[in-house]
């Protein structure tokens, strides 16, 4: 049994990370209604602009932040403005295609830019640890988990409470009436996209410290972005913490009991089972 | 509204059956047709050629680019110094011809490089193959060159995955045996430390990983080590932990691995983190070159062991012009400012083995290309290559470890040369912890 | 506008077919390469568009039976000896099979997580079968039938999968089948109350995609001689057919012929630069979408009327 508290401890922690990537696709997809397909590349490219910054600059991956941040917002913007907001409609294959394309278009810039090498961002932190008795807790997770529930906790208050938040939502349940209460609804999305690009470059800034990137790993997290969002429910920010939570302990206590080459295969099998038995979610809305 | 259908119908009906009347009579008349006009727009050989091509697909791009950094560099080097007096004879044009190389990037995806091969083949009509760089680029080609009766020589790939794909009848291959040659040099690696000797084992689940694994199962116990092998791992993979904790559980002293690069740097962060530090880490593939050393961060590279197949320190010299492994390096990092790369060396070699089967033949004739590659016994930047009745030969392997480096950041030195004694030892092996 | 079938398609199709079957005769070496990916590269994303552009199953994991086809095949042939065209026969059967099976789950979600279910499959089957030591893991498998076949009659086999393919969609949609998807897809509100029907329409498009999909994987690796997971059942697949059929024109029969066309040229000549080729076909694709959202084909037939292959019976 005491070999089990080391994976399930590191399970929570990997959930809190886990919910920062699905944070950006997950408001996205359950208040504006849009997937965006190139979520998890967007999360690469934030990487890779935090990794010119370190070394051009020198500064620690964290005040990097201060600076991929900004311009993720406006490239958030832009591409929502301009490109999404015109294929917004009713019909569900456009945006995604659109979405497709752009993703494929920044893998292979990053390609071209970049060596398909693997890259990471280092910080003096990546690899030290606090014991706990049998316990290591790598500071690195407990940082993620700090970010990754404050940042929940901080959309949360933002969808909730604010003019501005309550606005999005407002202008995707019904667009006609938020544009007659004088809300401009496509620089409204726009903002919303904008938003959900600095959660994606948080998060893309802690993937490249915890693990390693390159122009490809976009996918995967995209991958996990849907599994979080399946499991923890559309458009919620609680459920994505608690599906980054679940689907992290699926896949590191699936690994402890049949195998670590098994440990992506579990996760994707919840996955599914949940798809097919309650494709709502915990915390979702019925389809 | 009714007539309009059955009008439309009827029509309809009428041009189906023409349709299938005309398309009758035209097929014939091509058929015939075809048969009496000479084959013009099939390929014939060309009336003038003044070119020896060769086809060399390489992995420019993808996880595999680390090996395919070095050209077109060592190519052309290689091609001046062939087309220096002209080029190669050939007897039935009377006259010598130039060689010149078509590249193209096979994206480090194995189809890809079937595809890359077959067009240089239908398309660019290459007269020789060249693959290098692994088995996702060496397997596919030598597969389509045999299907097309195409002459090739193939380099940098070990070679079990390579034999499993045969017997082969027009490819030639060279480069060290996993069974014959990594395995003496990992354990000859392992016995330098003083250890435990349990070994934790970690293998993605490629061609490599699959090969290696099975071969040191079977030899490791042998030679009295205790493997802890968990099994294969995808690319990708983002958590270790369940390998690690079974290491530290078992008191692991040694690291047996082959993974590919990004793999390998989340897996040793891991490490780390979780507070394994073995005192011997052997790791193939993923460490041979010095980008990926820097890209670890930090000092993590700082007594990784690796494998060593070239380097300049390798007393081997061009059949081409004389230059030494060594002046080849310095040319490079002169040209590039670049620390030198293992495939260098054989990616020159190649031409070197092409060069002399070609001036051997004297012919463009695909067959009479094959057998004189068949006859090859010529000492080359990497080494004596001769092959034997299998069409392989093995080039001489030693073992390196990585160490804070003068002029690079980082830099690998002999430290095991027991398998290959003429090759130099520059370094003695140090524990890591 | 009023679409009417082109007079003179059934000649102009006829003169494609027979320039098609004739390419050994009077086609070199190159012609017939590309010959066989257009044939090949057709039948795919004839499949993709009968599941997009007709039966609202947007599908993002055709690379599933890719894989699962291709490797059937390969395993037949290499490892119990059957003839290499049964083993192909065999990868599609089996691929239904898989199809089936999916449907289970993924049959019960719609729109945009029925496309990520067909991800995850294909995801799943990727980490299976590198992990799988009957196959050799991530190693792949040399394909080596006992009578192994010439390029002609590989290329034949292509032919067979690419026409085949256009005829198979042409007849599903002047079917009954055909004619109530077609309804579902004009108007959302009818096919609510058609229920169990489209759903019975969907499942039937969905096996057969399947089965072509899994067959033309089969003669694809015995044309490459060698398969290996990470590539068969790469997401690249999807990449390539939704790019051909948003181009060609989604929703038409003759948009997946155009683009495939397309494709394969753009393929051929940026083949040495193969990322530029992929960001110039995301470029296109988005402008395509956004500016003629219907491909070529859909835009010509929408603005001239023209059309070649009509799924309508009037």
């Amino acid at each position: 049994m005491e070999s089990l508290i080391q994976p399930v401890i590191n399970g929570i922690l990997l959930g809190g990370l886990y919910a920062i990537i699905a944070l950006g696709l997950t408001t996205m997809f359950g208040i504006v209604k849009l997937v965006n397909l190139a979520h998890g590349d967007l999360m690469v490219l934030s990487s890779y602009l935090s990794l010119v910054v370190i070394t051009q600059l020198g500064i620690n991956p964290f005040w990097s932040m201060l600076m991929v941040i900004p311009i993720m917002f406006v490239i958030g913007f832009m591409l929502q403005k301009y490109l999404l907001n015109r294929v917004l409609g009713k019909e569900m294959e456009p945006p995604l295609l659109v979405a497709f394309g752009v993703s494929i278009i920044i893998q292979n810039l990053l390609l071209l830019v970049f060596s398909p090498d693997a890259q990471s961002l280092m910080t003096s932190i990546s690899v030290k640890t606090i014991q706990l008795g049998n316990i290591n807790l790598p500071i690195l997770y407990l940082v993620n988990f700090f970010i990754g529930c404050s940042v929940v906790l901080f959309l949360r208050l933002f969808y909730n409470k604010t003019f501005l938040g309550r606005a999005i939502r407002a202008a995707s349940d019904d667009e006609g009436a938020a544009q007659l209460m004088g809300v401009d609804t496509k620089n409204i999305f726009a903002i919303a996209m904008g938003i959900a690009m600095i959660t994606a470059a948080i998060a893309g800034i802690l993937i490249g410290m915890t693990f390693s990137f390159f122009p490809h790993t976009g996918a995967q997290y995209l991958i996990i972005s849907f599994g979080v969002i399946i499991i923890g429910g559309l458009g919620s920010m609680k459920g994505a913490l608690a599906g980054g939570i679940i689907l992290a302990e699926a896949q590191l206590l699936g690994a402890h009991f049949t195998g670590p080459g098994y440990q992506l295969l579990i996760g994707y099998l919840v996955l599914l089972i949940v798809l097919a038995i309650r494709p709502q979610g915990l915390f979702g809305q019925a389809h | 509204m009714e007539d309009t259908g059955k009008k439309k119908k009827g029509t309809e009906a009428l041009n189906r059956r023409d349709f299938v009347k005309k398309s009758a009579i035209a097929a014939g008349t091509v058929l015939a047709a075809s048969n009496s006009l000479p084959k013009i727009i099939r390929t014939a050989e060309a009336a003038q050629r003044d070119h020896i091509l060769i086809g060399r697909p390489n992995p420019t791009t993808g996880p595999l680019a680390g090996f395919g950094e070095g050209s077109p560099w060592a190519d052309e080097i290689a091609i001046k110094e062939i087309n220096k007096n002209g080029g190669i004879y050939i007897k039935k044009l009377g006259k010598k011809l130039p060689i010149k190389i078509k590249m193209i990037d096979t994206e480090s995806n194995p189809s890809k490089a079937g595809e890359a091969a077959a067009r240089l083949i239908v398309r660019d009509k290459v007269d020789l193959m060249l693959a290098y760089h692994t088995p996702d680029t060496v397997n596919p080609v030598t597969a389509i060159c045999e299907r097309y009766k195409m002459p090739s020589i193939s380099l940098d790939a070990p070679l079990e995955p390579w034999l499993g794909g045969g017997p082969y009848k027009w490819a030639y291959h060279a480069f060290w045996s996993v069974e014959k040659d990594i395995v003496p040099v990992y354990t000859g690696i392992w016995d330098e430390i003083k250890t435990n000797k349990k070994v934790g084992v970690l293998m993605a689940n490629d061609p490599d990983g699959v090969s290696w694994s099975k071969v040191f199962k079977e030899e490791g116990g042998k030679m009295g080590y205790e493997l802890f092998d968990l099994g294969r791992f995808p690319y990708g993979l983002q958590d270790f932990s369940p390998f690690i904790n079974a290491w530290k559980k078992n008191k692991c002293e040694i690291l047996l691995a082959n993974t590919i690069p990004p793999d390998f740097i989340t897996a040793w962060r891991q490490c780390k983190r979780l507070g394994f530090v073995p005192k011997v880490a052997t790791v193939g593939k993923a460490l041979l070159f010095p980008s990926v050393a820097k890209a670890l961060g930090g000092d993590l590279a700082n007594g990784i062991s690796t494998e060593v197949w070239w380097s300049p320190h390798h007393p081997f010299s061009s059949s081409l012009s004389g230059m030494t492994a060594k002046q080849m390096c310095d040319r490079w990092t002169k040209e590039t400012g670049k620390e030198w790369l293992q495939p260098l060396g054989f990616k020159y070699a190649g031409y070197e083995i092409a060069a002399d089967a070609l001036k051997r033949a004297a012919s463009l004739d695909k067959d009479t290309i094959r057998q004189a590659i068949g006859a090859t016994d010529i000492k080359t930047i990497v080494g004596p290559i001769k092959y034997n009745s299998e069409n392989y030969a093995r080039t001489p392997l030693v073992g390196g470890q990585w160490a804070k480096g003068t002029t690079f950041p980082w830099d690998v030195k002999i430290t095991y040369n027991k398998t290959a004694p003429n090759i130099p030892k520059t370094g003695k092996t140090f524990a890591i912890s | 506008m009023v679409r009417r079938p082109f007079k003179y398609r059934w000649y102009l199709l006829g003169f494609i077919f027979i320039l098609l079957a004739t390419v050994p005769i009077w086609g070199s070496d190159y012609v017939l390469l590309l010959g066989l990916l257009f044939c090949l590269y057709v039948a795919l994303s004839q499949m993709w568009n009968l599941l997009t552009g007709y039966s609202g199953l947007l599908s993002l994991g055709q690379q599933a039976f890719i894989g699962f086809g291709g490797y059937t095949m390969a395993v037949t042939t290499n490892y119990y000896g059957i003839n290499v065209w049964l083993s192909i026969l065999t990868g599609g059967i089996f691929s239904v099979f898989l199809a089936l099976f999916m449907s289970l789950f993924i049959f019960r979600m719609r729109g945009i997580f029925f496309a990520i279910g067909t991800w995850i499959f294909a995801e799943i089957l990727l980490l299976w079968f590198s992990n799988w030591e009957f196959v050799k893991y991530g190693m792949g498998l040399f394909i080596k039938p006992p009578n192994p076949p010439s390029m002609q009659m590989i290329y034949y086999a292509s032919l067979v999968m690419g026409v085949g393919s256009v005829a198979i969609v042409y007849l599903i949609l002047r079917s009954k089948i055909g004619l109530g998807l077609m309804a579902m897809r004009d108007n959302e509100d009818v096919s609510q109350s058609m229920g169990v029907e489209i759903f019975r329409s969907k499942l039937f498009c969905f096996l057969v995609a399947a089965f072509i999909t899994g067959a033309t994987a089969g003669v694809l690796y015995v044309f490459q001689i060698f398969i290996q997971p990470y590539k068969a059942f790469a997401m690249d697949w999807t990449v390539s057919l939704v790019f051909i059929v948003i181009i060609g024109g989604i929703g038409t029969i003759e948009g997946p012929i155009v683009g495939t066309f397309i494709f394969i040229l753009l393929n051929q000549y940026l083949s040495e630069y193969g990322h530029i080729s992929l960001l110039l076909l995301g470029s296109i694709a988005i402008a395509i979408i956004l500016v003629a959202p219907k491909g070529i084909m859909g835009t010509l037939q929408e603005k001239t009327g023209f059309e070649i292959l009509s799924p309508r019976r009037l």
